[in-house]
């Protein structure tokens, strides 16, 4: 009888193997040998002793600095502005009943980084469409000064561009099921709009938005594309430095570039962790499924 | 304060809309001087060019490889939801956020750091590892979206077909499909939409078989060619909605057949 059961419970768990595997093994050989090359044990490149001095340079290097404040502070406001604005969008569109609301603004997730930085280029660029726009009102603006330059606004613009879509789309369903009993409800009971909106939408749609804002966060602070195609070239951002460190025709440069990925990854496991624990904390995954059933 | 509301939904929304705008203008015209107010030269000397460069064979490869990485995920992730909604073990919370990590991983970490893993293991099947690194990525969203239609639904009905005398498969195919099949179908596109975007994997560890869409876009993007850059983000968008119209089109029949 145990027997049997146990051949059951094996035969179930078959199924887990392939998809477990592909994660663990892909997941722990990177952290393994990131971690080791970033010591400095690179039998390949005849450097076997294990130190700490790519971290000890890293720390008193500059470009690594200046990139990592400039990364953090892209990431960090540009998913502050997509949560706020992708939060209200939200709230918008779930009021409204119209289908061009409803479809139009989910237009820039089926964009890749790539397409939507060209777009991007096109629009804010000098002589875009921004500068064409403003010249139909009466305005000419000479020098529509907002790609390549080093306070990376056009980043943050493509950032938002492809967020805000985002977020909405996954706040919007836990707006829309708050039908109007509760808004009445809530009024009935003294609560002005804005008092209804903080004290009774917003915590609902509190783990949604969270979890949302960590991907989010978490992609824009180690993109590459975003950074490469309209950033400046002085400071990169810590993703597109990394890169240009390991592929450097100096061969040694490489223990270097191992050493900023292996920061990059504990910086987003310790968001993992926060992911984890938000996860974990609010059992109730029910509230995905309407995200998803009218993505087409 | 509700105009204030209506002018602050239309300048989010026309900051969603301008890009799009843009695109479709320059797909059809060549040039807009500084001081026109409309755009001049239309032409299709775009789409000429991209058929004529056999980029079209390029894009629609991706598409099939991206296909191909989307089904697979969502295969991946419906064996593994089922187990998760069916079994009760120790460490499933903890389990279920190990399929989550890859969402939260940077791509160029893992693509710089398995470079050597996979140089040495399959040094001539760079589609293989290209593959394996698109499904890594895309699996979390199919399993995240898998899981919670079955979270909601569970597998009862499918047992109680079995206990009706239906084999596993019949089960699987007359009862399973039919309930799921709208999930599927979403988790299917989603990871479609994150394989087919991907561009630093094929990049990085692809060879010249395995360019994809968003690297042929990228030299018009730095070189600045607006013309045929929004014609090729144009198209990028045409091939997604032919793909999810498609998916539609899948679900609808599903539908059909079970009604009549």
């Amino acid at each position: 009888m145990t027997n049997s059961k146990n051949k059951i419970v094996l035969n179930k768990f078959i199924m887990l193997i392939p998809s477990l595997f592909i994660v663990i093994s892909i997941t722990s050989y990177v952290i393994i040998n990131t971690l080791k090359e970033s010591l400095g044990y690179i039998p390949e490149l005849f450097l076997d002793e294990i130190t700490l001095k790519y971290y000890i340079e890293l720390i008193s290097n500059k470009i690594f600095l200046s990139s990592l404040m400039y990364s953090l502070y892209i990431a960090t406001v540009s998913t502050i502005l997509s949560t706020v604005i992708g939060t209200y969008l939200g709230y918008v569109v779930s009021k409204s009943k119209g289908v061009l609301n409803n479809t139009i603004y989910r237009f820039p997730i089926l964009l890749s980084y790539i397409a939507a930085a060209a777009l991007i280029f096109n629009t804010y660029s000098d002589k875009g469409l921004l500068y064409h726009v403003f010249l139909f009102m009466g305005l000419n603006i000479s020098n529509l000064n907002i790609i390549y330059n080093s306070n990376g606004i056009a980043v943050i613009l493509l950032n938002m561009f492809k967020a805000i879509p985002f977020i909405a789309f996954s706040v919007c369903p836990i707006f829309m099921r708050t039908d109007e009993s509760y808004e009445e409800i809530a009024k009935n009971l003294g609560c002005t709009n804005l008092m209804y909106i903080i004290n009774v939408l917003l915590p609902m749609a509190k783990r949604s938005i969270i979890t949302s804002f960590l991907v989010i966060f978490n992609y824009n602070l180690f993109t590459y594309e975003g950074f490469y195609f309209l950033g400046p070239s002085n400071p990169i951002s810590i993703g597109v430095l990394a890169y240009q460190t390991y592929i450097n025709p100096d061969i040694t440069n490489r223990a270097l570039g191992m050493a900023i990925s292996m920061i990059m990854i504990v910086v987003s496991l310790i968001l993992c962790v926060i992911y984890y624990n938000v996860i974990k904390s609010n059992k109730y995954i029910g509230n995905e499924v309407n995200m998803y059933e009218d993505l087409k | 304060m509700k105009i204030l509301n209506k002018a602050l939904t239309i300048l989010v929304m026309s900051f969603l809309i301008l890009p799009v705008v843009s695109m479709l203008i320059w797909s059809f015209f060549t040039s807009w001087t500084t001081e026109s107010l409309f755009p001049q030269n239309f032409s299709l000397v775009g789409f000429i060019y991209f058929f004529r460069s056999n980029d079209w064979i390029i894009a629609t490869k991706s598409v099939l490889f991206s296909l191909m990485v989307a089904l697979v995920s969502l295969i991946l992730s419906i064996m593994v939801s089922r187990i998760f909604v069916t079994s009760n073990f120790k460490y499933k919370t903890q389990l279920e956020s190990i399929f989550y990590l890859p969402m939260l991983l940077p791509v160029v970490s893992i693509c710089i750091g398995s470079h050597k893993l996979f140089l040495s293991l399959f040094s001539n099947m760079c589609g293989a590892m290209v593959f394996v690194l698109h499904i890594y990525f895309s699996l979390p969203y199919a399993f995240k979206m898998v899981y919670s239609y079955y979270a909601l639904w569970g597998v009862e009905q499918e047992q109680v077909a079995r206990g009706l005398g239906a084999n596993k498969y019949q089960a699987f195919y007359m009862i399973n499909i039919p309930v799921y099949i709208k999930g599927y179908v979403a988790s299917f596109i989603m990871a479609f939409i994150i394989s087919y975007s991907q561009y630093f994997i094929n990049f990085f560890i692809g060879d010249s078989n395995f360019v994809n869409f968003s690297m042929i876009m990228t030299p018009y993007i730095s070189g600045s060619n607006r013309n045929i850059a929004s014609l090729y983000t144009l198209m990028y968008i045409l091939y997604g909605i032919i793909v999810m119209i498609m998916c539609s089109f899948i679900e609808k029949m599903y539908k059909y057949n079970k009604e009549s």
